[in-house]
């Protein structure tokens, strides 16, 4: 995500990246992106049947 | 769920998510099975555990679940052909080389090994004694050959007794067929005609390499080889999707939202964590609300030792000093504006 989208998505949900759900750099799923930390990824879910966005930030450890 | 019912049941600021959330699933936690017990006459592979086992399994994040499974989607072209399929669920079949012997004779001052095979359990797994003493001598580093009866003879090119047993011991603990930890696979077909694999283990890496196998497509049981292989949100959703099942089959409904939530928390930090000591209470901010847990005097000394600052921003802590709690209608702060302060 770039970071305008960023910092709207934290401003609609009132909060700062530090509050988002993280995902580590090794994680397979964010080397597969080339993922660097700090970047704040876009993950579509379906989740039970209803689909909805989750963000999550990419961290050293 | 329409949509506009969805936006009904939204909740409030302040609402005491993660509460609701382990009430609702520990309520009927209570009514669930305690024990693992034992079915006979079920089709699938294995017996899963299920019930309250299986769920204190799942929020603990144990490193292998009781009971693996693995289920293993294929190429297009061998999920249309039950041969084929079958042709590669022999290639994934663990059978290891105590089920397929009879017995095994040590010739101490020739190093060498016989291995009596018993022909009906080779019939059985369709494998014959050429492609095991291959197998064999490519992982033990060991010469077999195939003699007369269809037996194995293994020359250890030693004649120290402790090497020659060791070698022994490590026949009868190898793999003859398959892959270590993929347990028993089976071809299955499901509604739409394909055929898949169901196997009652779980070793992902070495199936994905398997021929004719869809490397993204397989799924396991076992959290921790999601994680490793798929990342943190197919671990997520393996999470929810086993905590939505074993409900389930316990004919116990809890809502999604429920499940989803607890399913968030637990892989938030981006590892899987469990709940408990060792997971997310073990891990708050707060010391008290660490304290107040378990193992109160190791976080009250270690706080004190390093000089830990507690925000009392939890609610464990504003209990514990009798404050107001932020939840609900205590999480929103009073403000003042200084001048209309002054008025009155």
């Amino acid at each position: 995500m770039s970071r305008n989208d960023i910092n709207s998505v934290l401003s609609t949900l009132g909060i700062t990246v530090g509050n988002l759900p993280k995902i580590l750099v090794s994680d397979p799923q964010a080397k597969k992106l080339s993922a660097k930390a700090g970047d704040v990824l876009e993950i579509e879910r379906e989740d039970f049947g209803k689909a909805y966005t989750y963000y999550r930030l990419v961290v050293e450890r | 769920m329409s949509m506009a019912k969805d936006h009904e049941y939204n909740v409030q600021a302040g609402e005491p998510v993660g509460v609701v959330a382990a009430q609702s699933l520990g309520e009927p936690g209570t009514q669930m099975v305690l024990r693992t017990f034992h079915m006979t006459g079920v089709a699938a592979t294995a017996i899963a555990t299920s019930g309250l086992p299986r769920i204190i399994e799942l929020l603990d994040a144990k490193k292998m679940p009781s009971s693996p499974l693995m289920r293993i989607r294929l190429k297009e072209s061998y999920a249309k052909s039950f041969a084929k399929a079958d042709e590669a669920a022999k290639k994934i079949s663990e059978i290891k080389m105590s089920s397929v012997m009879r017995h095994i004779v040590e010739n101490f001052s020739k190093g060498k090994i016989l291995v009596v095979l018993n022909t009906q359990s080779l019939q059985a797994a369709d494998l014959t004694a050429r492609p095991i003493a291959a197998r064999l001598g490519k992982e033990l580093g060991v010469e077999a050959k195939v003699g007369e009866h269809g037996n194995i003879i293994v020359s250890t090119h030693t004649k120290n007794l402790k090497e020659v047993r060791a070698i022994t011991v490590k026949i009868t603990k190898a793999i003859v067929n398959g892959i270590e930890g993929a347990g028993r696979a089976m071809v299955v077909q499901d509604k739409n005609g394909d055929f898949y694999i169901e196997s009652a283990g779980s070793n992902i890496e070495p199936v994905m390499q398997v021929e004719g196998v869809d490397p993204e497509k397989i799924y396991t049981n076992d959290l921790f080889s999601m994680y490793r292989v798929f990342g943190i949100e197919a671990a997520r959703n393996t999470l929810a999707l086993e905590l939505r099942k074993t409900l389930e089959d316990q004919d116990i409904s809890v809502n999604d939202r429920h499940i989803s939530l607890i399913a968030d928390a637990m892989t938030s930090g981006g590892t899987l964590q469990s709940i408990g000591r060792h997971g997310l209470v073990g891990k708050k901010e707060s010391v008290f609300a660490r304290a107040a847990f378990e193992e109160t005097v190791k976080h009250l000394i270690n706080a004190a030792a390093f000089g830990e600052v507690d925000h009392m921003r939890g609610v464990t802590e504003n209990i514990l000093v009798g404050k107001q709690i932020p939840l609900g209608t205590g999480s929103v702060k009073l403000v003042i504006k200084s001048k209309e302060s002054k008025k009155k």
